[in-house]
């Protein structure tokens, strides 16, 4: 029952994703594919003064993917760099809730990948 | 072999007459419509989402949702109710891309398939629309 609960709240975030668009003037921005099912996203993302100050998603693909990026952009915003590389692949499946298979995985990972090419890349700034 | 090939053939065939039947909003399914023409498997998408073009660039701005259900979503769904079909590029990706779709559905027959299997096909793939068009 409770799987089921948390179906329902993926669901809603499929269909109304939260912080979905491009931002105009993003310090990052990075597409992630998965050749394999071809869900992808573009994540965009303005980092000033150490923090997340706006994160959105464009993207399509499959339910899992396409909520898994909404419930992530909503968990970062705001926070500073040091928190953002603290987020670990388990903490990000732990919000999602749902025991997913390996290759459904793939697709909840999509936008965390995403996000830790963007650490990277602030990084090496 | 020959009864094989021709209880995949009826399948088939009943398959399409229950695909007609159902009339289930945006379905879509794949290859010829005369048994004699084609083999034992299915393939259908639930509302066609096209695939991201290989420049790596999104063709449209915002998730795609509405009435298309990706083929995982669907191949899951059908999973949780007991049956069984395979989704994604099948091996055949520059064929999804000819038909302008990210992946597809595909339900497979054999002998141990009967009538009753394709029935149950259907009242999922009618639930399954039901559940990603908001109860709609």
């Amino acid at each position: 029952m409770e799987d089921e609960e948390r179906m329902e709240f993926i669901m809603e975030h499929y269909r109304h994703p939260h912080n979905s668009g491009v931002i105009d003037n993003p310090t990052h921005e990075i597409t992630e594919y998965n050749p394999v099912c071809g869900d992808a996203v573009k994540v965009s993302i303005l980092i000033r003064e150490n923090k997340v100050q706006d994160i959105r998603f464009v993207g399509r693909g499959c339910s899992i993917s396409q909520a898994a990026a909404s419930i992530l952009t909503d968990e970062v915003k705001g926070k500073n760099m040091e928190e953002l590389k603290k987020i670990t692949e388990k903490d990000h499946l732990d919000s999602i809730g749902i025991r997913l298979g390996p290759s459904r995985e793939k697709c909840a990972l999509l936008s965390f990948n995403a996000l830790k090419k963007i650490l990277v890349k602030y990084g090496g700034e | 072999m020959d009864q094989v090939r021709d209880h995949e053939k009826d399948l088939i065939q009943y398959t399409l007459k229950m695909e007609d039947q159902y009339n289930i909003e945006n379905l879509v399914s794949y290859g010829p419509r005369d048994s004699d023409e084609r083999g034992g498997v299915y393939s259908f998408n639930m509302g066609e989402i096209p695939p991201m073009d290989m420049g790596g660039r999104l063709m449209d701005n915002g998730v795609v949702i509405g009435s298309s259900v990706h083929p995982h979503d669907v191949s899951s769904s059908l999973d949780v109710s007991d049956v069984a079909v395979r989704s994604g590029h099948h091996c055949a990706m520059p064929l999804n891309h000819r038909l302008g779709v990210v992946a597809t559905s595909r339900a497979s027959y054999y002998v141990y398939n009967t009538r009753k299997d394709v029935e149950k096909l259907f009242e999922q793939l009618e639930r399954i629309r039901k559940v990603y068009g908001n109860g709609r």
